[in-house]
């Protein structure tokens, strides 16, 4: 005689009695794929907007468009003083600072009908403004920006410029800048290389923070460490990037939306515990059935999480894709693929912590009080 | 309670399986016990029947017996060793691979297909499908059930369904077969198929016990433990 069973049953054999049982139980299946249909869609369409604008936010810290803080003098009764960029570069956490006095308008006297504005330029040349042609300009010789330079007619980048009126003396053109980032307004301008020593005051000093976290500090420091005539008049400005990085760091951008979400989870939670006490509570006999026939309470209970699971993961699926999907459509950005995998996991473990302990609860109850009370 | 194992001129026991010592239960502390004091060791290779008026005990011994639930004094042996003292997840096990039960009620899951139905015993005792599927129809072919494999259990009738209940207990080819009154909802020609089975199985050096009213079946089994009720709660057990 052939006594050569384990009393072991066989995963694959569990979980495919869960998909039966996941089958047959098609208002609990059901219901499980739509909940978490419902939640991953609205958690991506939510927080997943947030998120994939953090991401954003996050891939651009360090470019110098975080670092890079603007002083302006816009009514011209700050009287910044021309050694300013010179005062700002010598702190510690400024690596650069180049300051810019005020507008004239100049033509190229060779052809005179186009005109740009040219601004004086104090202290070094920053990175975002890159030479295409010609060299670096002496005090008293100029370089256009790209835009200026057609402008201008100055079409190998060399030439003079002058006031149209001709109240000042041309200035010699000796290069073409193009500028991007954020000082890609300075496209349309010709940059005047100047001693501070021959200037009155500056219009606009910019300086470019070591680290985007000092940009909160140099802020605050710069306007009373500015040489001005009257500092209080000054306008700084710290860039949109590292204010929005602020954010992310202090976790109001999406706190929101995560507030949303951990609400959207516990009424999930809920809902899942619910079902699952129906479910189990239509199945009291089926499990005395099953523990008389010898399942152990965590085969039981493994079958049960199984069974969850399956529906779990097909909502899970569905949700997810129609939220990226809305998502692609509406705003076109996407939250990263960490961020979406994380979505789905926690759906799918708060699923399964809130069928564990009913599951549990199911399997521990008498099999035989349960079978002899019809 | 005694429990009085008769026909002492059928085949000496070979040996012991499964046996109960000092065995007392109670379904409630407060009720008075169900099973006092019961001692009985369950011959191998033989059917043995379990008798006794109804609300004696039967039942609940079968329970005990194959470790469904648990005594409230002295053990249920098998092999030996006093395995209801083992934990739950052991018994489970051992029932899932060694014990056949046939219930009362033929306890079917009427939401699923009788062939369904016979495989889950094999489920537990480590079992493909396949191969379940295999030997549930050549049970089902054996007692006649097997053009109904895909009714549901409500669409059968109940000698039907016991049946099948039958099938599902002989599937994993257990060492222990204990049916509670298979033969209760059955025709005399139904009844002598079953009985038949379990002789069958029993001669494979299979341990059978069968709670059963029916005197008939009683004649022709091996030996007969049986139950009897001495009056309120005092009952003792008695091994010859
Ligand atoms: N769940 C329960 N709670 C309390 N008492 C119970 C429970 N189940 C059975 N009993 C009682 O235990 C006693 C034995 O019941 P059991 O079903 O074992 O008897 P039986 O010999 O199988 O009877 P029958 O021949 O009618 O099947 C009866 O008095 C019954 O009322
Ligand atoms: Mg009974």
């Amino acid at each position: 005689m052939t006594r050569r069973w384990s009393g072991v049953p066989h995963v694959r054999e569990l979980m495919r009695d869960a998909a039966d049982s996941a089958r047959a139980q098609k208002a609990v299946t059901g219901t499980l794929v739509a909940v978490l249909a419902t939640v991953c869609f609205a958690i991506l369409v939510t927080t997943g907007q947030a998120a994939a604008s953090e991401a954003a936010v996050v891939a651009q810290i360090d470019t110098a468009g975080t670092r890079l803080i603007a002083l302006s003098d816009n009514g011209g009764d700050a009287g910044i003083l021309p050694d300013a960029p010179d005062t700002l570069a010598a702190l510690g956490d400024v690596t650069w600072a180049f300051g810019l006095g005020e507008a004239v308008d100049v033509t190229n006297p060779a052809l005179p009908e186009g005109r740009a504005a040219a601004r004086a330029l104090v202290g070094t040349l920053p990175d975002d403004l890159t030479l295409v042609r010609g060299r670096l300009p002496q005090p008293g010789e100029a370089i256009a920006g790209a835009g200026a330079a057609a402008t201008l007619h100055l079409g190998a980048g060399l030439g003079t410029v002058q006031p149209p009126d001709g109240a000042t003396p041309a200035v010699g053109v000796v290069g073409v800048f193009e500028a991007t980032g954020p000082l890609a307004g300075l496209r349309n301008t010709v940059l005047i290389a100047t001693d501070a020593t021959d200037l009155d005051t500056l219009r606009f000093v910019y300086a470019l923070a070591t680290d985007v976290t000092t940009v909160d500090r140099l802020q605050a420091t710069l306007a009373t460490a500015t040489p001005a005539r009257d500092p209080a008049a000054l306008t700084v400005e710290a860039p949109s990037g590292a204010i929005a990085l602020r954010d992310v760091i202090a976790g109001r951008l999406g706190a929101a939306s995560r507030q949303q979400m951990a609400l959207i989870m516990g009424v999930t939670a809920v809902i899942i515990a619910v079902t699952m006490l129906s479910a189990t509570a239509a199945r009291r006999r089926d499990f005395g059935r099953r523990r008389a026939l010898g399942a152990t309470r965590s085969a039981l209970v493994a079958g049960l999480l199984t069974q969850t699971s399956l529906g779990a993961v097909v909502g899970i699926t569905l949700g997810t894709a129609a939220g990226l999907t809305t998502l692609a459509l509406t705003t076109g950005e996407l939250p990263t693929w960490r961020f979406t995998a994380g979505v789905a996991g926690l759906a799918l473990l708060l699923t399964l912590a809130a069928a564990a302990p009913i599951a549990t609860h199911a399997a521990h109850r008498d099999p035989l009080r349960i079978l002899r009370v019809p | 309670m005694t429990g009085i194992l008769l026909n002492p001129q059928a085949a000496a026991p070979v040996g012991t399986a499964v046996g109960a010592r000092s065995l007392t239960f109670a379904y409630r502390a407060g009720l008075p016990p169900v099973i006092t004091d019961l001692t009985v060791d369950v011959p191998v290779g033989a059917t043995t029947a379990l008798t006794g008026p109804s609300g004696s005990g039967k039942s609940t011994l079968l329970y005990l017996l194959a470790l469904m639930i648990r005594p409230t004094g002295g053990e249920v042996v098998w092999d030996g060793v006093p395995a209801s003292r083992m934990p739950d997840a052991a018994r489970s096990r051992l029932r899932a691979a060694q014990v056949g039960f046939v219930f009362q009620d033929a306890l079917l899951d009427p939401a699923r297909s009788v062939l369904a139905n016979v495989c889950d015993s094999g489920l537990f005792a480590g079992m493909r499908r396949e191969e379940a599927a295999d030997r549930a129809r050549d049970l089902m072919a054996r007692f006649g059930v097997d053009h109904r494999e895909d009714h549901k259990p409500g669409e059968i009738s109940g000698g039907q369904a016991q049946r099948v209940a039958i099938c599902r207990a002989l599937l994993t080819d257990p060492r222990v077969v204990f049916a509670d009154e298979p033969t209760g909802n059955l025709d005399d020609e139904s009844a002598s198929i079953v009985w038949q089975a379990l002789t069958d199985h029993a001669a494979t050096g299979a341990t059978v016990i069968v709670a059963t009213h029916d005197r008939s079946l009683v004649a022709l089994a091996d030996h007969e433990v049986r139950l009897d009720r001495f009056g309120g709660a005092t009952v003792r057990a008695v091994r010859p």
